[in-house]
């Protein structure tokens, strides 16, 4: 086994644990795991349609994930792509609702909004941390209550629609409506834009110098600064577009699902995005499939609890489970690596050296 | 049973760390009241043999015997208990107490009440420095102590606990010249005493002064035992690094051309606007390795950062191959000047960063080596694998992680790095703290080759003997200021030494002597 593959690796095991300890709550409630998961699997990829609904929920995590991933390479740990999301899907909003432009033209714009909006949120943080030394986890954490707060206050009084009982504002223009991708669905070519930002933020790291700037500050900033790197402005940047993707997940949900911005319209799209982020190891490209994961527990889930006893929480449970688990990944990751090097060690030597990890190995995946 | 000769047994001591195996069947024993001094290359393995000794490390196999009985070493604790004693290469002191609260911190005496009794803890002090002739005030605050006196007050704490043996890890890195003396006579007298001292060092000719028996460790491995009494400088050399090490001085060739930097009186203060740098004033001729030497603290690390962008000069000018610079950032400098830091595991290299992005770290913005905004990928890694080549750097591929390289190979990507950085002008920060003679040899002849072809170098070391090995000429910094102009021809270590600590200055000396170059 190669070092390289113990990320993937502990992270497939997580998730299948998590899927494990889910089969035994279900066994406990008296229902057959076989049967939800199967309910599961079919909702979310048994049918076009099925496929059609996990894509569109993907969309908004593959954007949340972005952002995350893409501020915490440059050294930031962005816990507020929830509070981004809202400010760039209010942001969106406010463009779709008025400016009357054809689609060509209405659509870009407002995603452009989105994306500026997301992002000078996120930069807040990034400069608190320059100027003053503010810790950004609890910065970016609590502008996460200051930006649903007030889009909370937004769509209940100034952009009401008016006669609705709820906090939400009037319908976007039409052109401003993301152009559906398959017939019946919401699946919407926000997917298409969240594949090409993640190829896009991927070529940006791998292969441009504000890429490479912003991953070198981000691992080593004495280092970075005495080659000549402005750490300042490349971590600031790092969390411009990392919001600025949270933004666009907020623009997807606005333009792409609701067609209006409801109060409260995410729920837990951007803490789902650091799972996602962290799952990743801040990979842009494996955000993609880690998201659309995600995505089918939540379209599978409706289907489960349609056909089975089980009700769609259970997808909740699972996250909550991949969290825990991927929080243990770290010290996991370790024994796996350890136990690599007892092997080679003993391999090279012909001596058997006391098994340090014998743990590990009898913990399997925990 | 009978006497045991012998304080501390270590047998088929084995630890790895990973993949890396630091410790491999070693065997060591240090007889009762001896200076026993273990010397190896960096990552030799002789700290975490020490560790192991003192309880912080546990071995993967193996086992210990203090004074005859085997002992399972489980923590610190034990050891102290056991009569071991441990002075680390960085103090552990809190400076704002004084030199007895230090050394009894942890095991004051207890008065009424439970509170402390600090006329004992005085009286403890004072009885303790004069045992063992270590003089100290004991009323000093340890903040305002010089280093050698710091680790006096640590030696005197673990004297404090009952020390029989004692654990001295690098203990002249810090030290000028006098101090170390000063340290060794401490010793000798410990040792007189019937205390076992432990020594861990890479200078050898310390080795040779002090101490009385001297195991040679490399690669994790012990290479033999020697009495001193029956080796030499050359033999230890060549059992530490493996392979008959002559110490062949590199021959500097070519003459002294203009002076491409040159600093002409700044001064420069820190962040609490104490003046670090104070008129300070020098050329660095091409083809011209000029030192900066003097004692940790002494603006070193101020004039650097002036030199490098880091914190702006209050006056004067600092001008690179006829440039102004003292106004340019930090990027703009880096096309002038290149800089081998001090600390090159932070701030030289970022470890987890591939080799590549390391090899490529400041050029990487620079025209040449870009396509619009991306790097030109294909060019730089055809100049990295030319540098891995050039410098033998041992690495799977560029794209690993610096850190799953060798100690000595991560410092050869920074001395790779900052010597094709295309720059006339090198700075370089002790190039020999923290690494071991091999990589002090490979640096000091990068250093003399630059030199040769024709670079202006700028030396800043603490370290006299590589003051000597490399200068042409040598600039005494004082509190910040030059305090005299030395040729290494014309100069004893001893009498650099006064300079070094500021007992001896020359009398207008901040102006260069050698205007006649420019």
């Amino acid at each position: 086994m190669k070092k390289r593959l113990i990320i993937p690796i502990t992270s497939l095991l997580a998730l299948l644990a998590a899927f494990g300890i889910g089969a035994l709550i279900i066994l406990a409630n008296g229902d057959s795991p076989v049967q939800a998961y199967g309910a599961l699997l079919r909702g979310a990829f048994g049918s076009p349609r099925g496929i059609a609904s996990t894509l569109s929920s993907a969309t908004p995590l593959i954007f949340t994930g972005l952002g995350v991933a893409v501020a915490f390479k440059a050294g930031m740990a962005n816990i507020g792509a929830e509070g981004q999301l809202y400010m760039g899907g209010m942001a969106a909003a406010v463009v779709a609702l008025f400016v009357p432009a054809p689609s060509i033209i209405l659509i870009p714009l407002s995603l452009l909004a989105a994306f500026v909006i997301g992002g000078l949120y996120g930069a807040i943080p990034a400069v608190l941390k320059v100027k003053t030394n503010t810790n950004e986890v609890v910065t970016t954490l609590m502008l996460n209550y200051i930006a649903k707060s007030f889009t909370s206050f937004l769509v209940n009084y100034p952009l009401k629609a008016p006669g609705s009982p709820l906090g939400q504002t009037n319908n976007i223009l039409d052109a401003a409506k993301l152009p559906i991708l398959f017939k019946g669905s919401r699946f919407n070519i926000g997917f298409i834009v969240a594949v090409l930002a993640a190829v896009a933020v991927a070529v940006m790291y791998r292969r441009s110098v504000m890429g490479y700037e912003m991953r070198v500050q981000g691992e080593n900033k004495l280092f970075a600064s005495y080659v000549g790197i402005d750490v300042n402005k490349r971590l600031t940047q790092g969390m411009f577009i990392g919001g600025g993707l949270a933004g666009l997940g907020g623009a997807v949900l606005v333009m792409g699902i609701q067609y209006k911005f409801v109060q409260g319209i995410s729920p837990g799209y951007g803490f789902d995005g650091l799972t996602i982020a962290l799952m990743a190891a801040f990979n842009a490209i494996a955000v993609i499939p880690i998201a659309i994961l995600f995505g089918a527990l939540r379209s599978g889930g409706l289907t489960m609890e349609m056909n089975t006893a089980v009700p769609s929480e259970l997808g909740v449970v699972i996250q909550a489970v991949v969290i825990l688990f991927m929080a243990a990944r770290a010290p996991l990751s370790k024994k796996v690596s350890d136990y690599l090097d007892y092997r080679s060690t003993r391999r090279e030597t012909g001596k058997t050296p006391p098994d340090p990890l014998k743990k590990a190995e009898e913990g399997g995946a925990v | 049973m009978s006497e045991n000769i012998y304080a501390v047994e270590m047998e088929d001591i084995c630890k790895s760390f990973g993949a890396v195996r630091a410790n491999r069947n070693i065997n060591f024993r240090v007889l009762k009241g001896e200076i026993h001094a273990i010397v190896g290359e960096n990552g030799a393995g002789k700290t975490t043999l020490m560790n192991i000794l003192f309880g912080a490390l546990q071995p993967t196999s193996g086992r210990i015997r203090i004074n005859g009985q085997e002992v399972t070493m489980s923590s610190p604790n034990k050891a102290i208990r056991l009569g071991i004693g441990m002075v680390h290469q960085h103090f552990e002191l809190v400076p704002s107490f004084t030199v007895a609260e230090n050394i009894m911190l942890g095991h004051e005496s207890a008065g009424k009440f439970g509170a402390v009794d600090k006329a004992e803890i005085y009286r403890h002090a004072k009885e303790l420095a004069e045992e063992s002739g270590l003089k100290i005030d004991p009323y000093a605050k340890v903040g305002t102590l010089s280093v050698g006196l710091r680790q006096r007050v640590e030696i005197l704490k673990a004297l404090s606990c009952g020390a029989q043996i004692l654990i001295l890890d690098e203990p002249t890195a810090v030290l000028t010249p006098n101090e170390s003396d000063e340290l060794f006579e401490v010793l000798r007298r410990m040792s007189a005493q019937g205390k076992t001292i432990i020594l861990i060092t890479h200078k050898l000719k310390e080795v040779m002064a002090v101490a009385d028996h001297i195991t040679v460790l490399r690669q994790g491995e012990t290479c033999g035992t020697l009495e001193k009494a029956k080796t030499n400088h050359m033999e230890l050399a060549a059992l530490m690094m493996g392979k008959s090490a002559a110490f062949s001085p590199l021959e500097k060739t070519g003459t002294t051309g203009e002076a491409l930097l040159r600093v002409d009186h700044i001064t420069a203060r820190d962040s609490s606007r104490l003046e670090k740098l104070k008129n300070v004033t020098f050329d660095v001729h091409a083809g011209q390795i000029l030192t900066i030497a003097g004692v940790e603290g002494n603006g070193q690390t101020e004039l650097v950062s002036a030199l490098l962008g880091f914190l702006p000069v209050a006056s004067g000018s600092i001008t690179a191959l006829g440039t102004d610079i003292t106004k340019l950032p930090v990027k703009d400098r880096r096309n002038y000047c290149s800089y081998i830091p001090e600390d090159r595991m932070t701030t030289g290299l970022d470890l987890a960063g591939s080799v590549h992005d390391n090899l490529i770290a400041g050029l990487h913005n620079r025209p040449e080596w870009r396509k619009g905004a991306f790097i030109d990928y294909a060019k730089t890694g055809r100049h990295v694998d030319s540098l891995i080549d050039a410098y033998a750097i041992k690495t799977d591929g560029s794209g690993i992680a610096a850190s799953s390289l060798s100690g000595g190979n991560q410092q050869k990507i920074v001395v790779a790095r900052e010597m094709n950085f295309g720059t006339k002008i090198l700075i370089v920060s002790q190039p020999s703290r923290g690494v071991d003679i091999g990589a002090t040899r490979f640096i000091h002849e990068q250093i003399i080759r630059m030199r040769n072809e024709g670079c202006a170098i700028l030396l800043i070391s603490t370290d006299l003997d590589e003051v000597f090995a490399l200068s042409d000429e040598i600039k005494v910094i004082f509190e910040g200021s030059i305090v005299g102009t030395l040729s290494p021809d014309a100069v004893t270590p001893q009498e650099l030494g006064l300079y070094m600590t500021g007992a001896k200055k020359m009398e207008g000396v901040s102006g260069t002597q050698e205007g006649g170059a420019a």
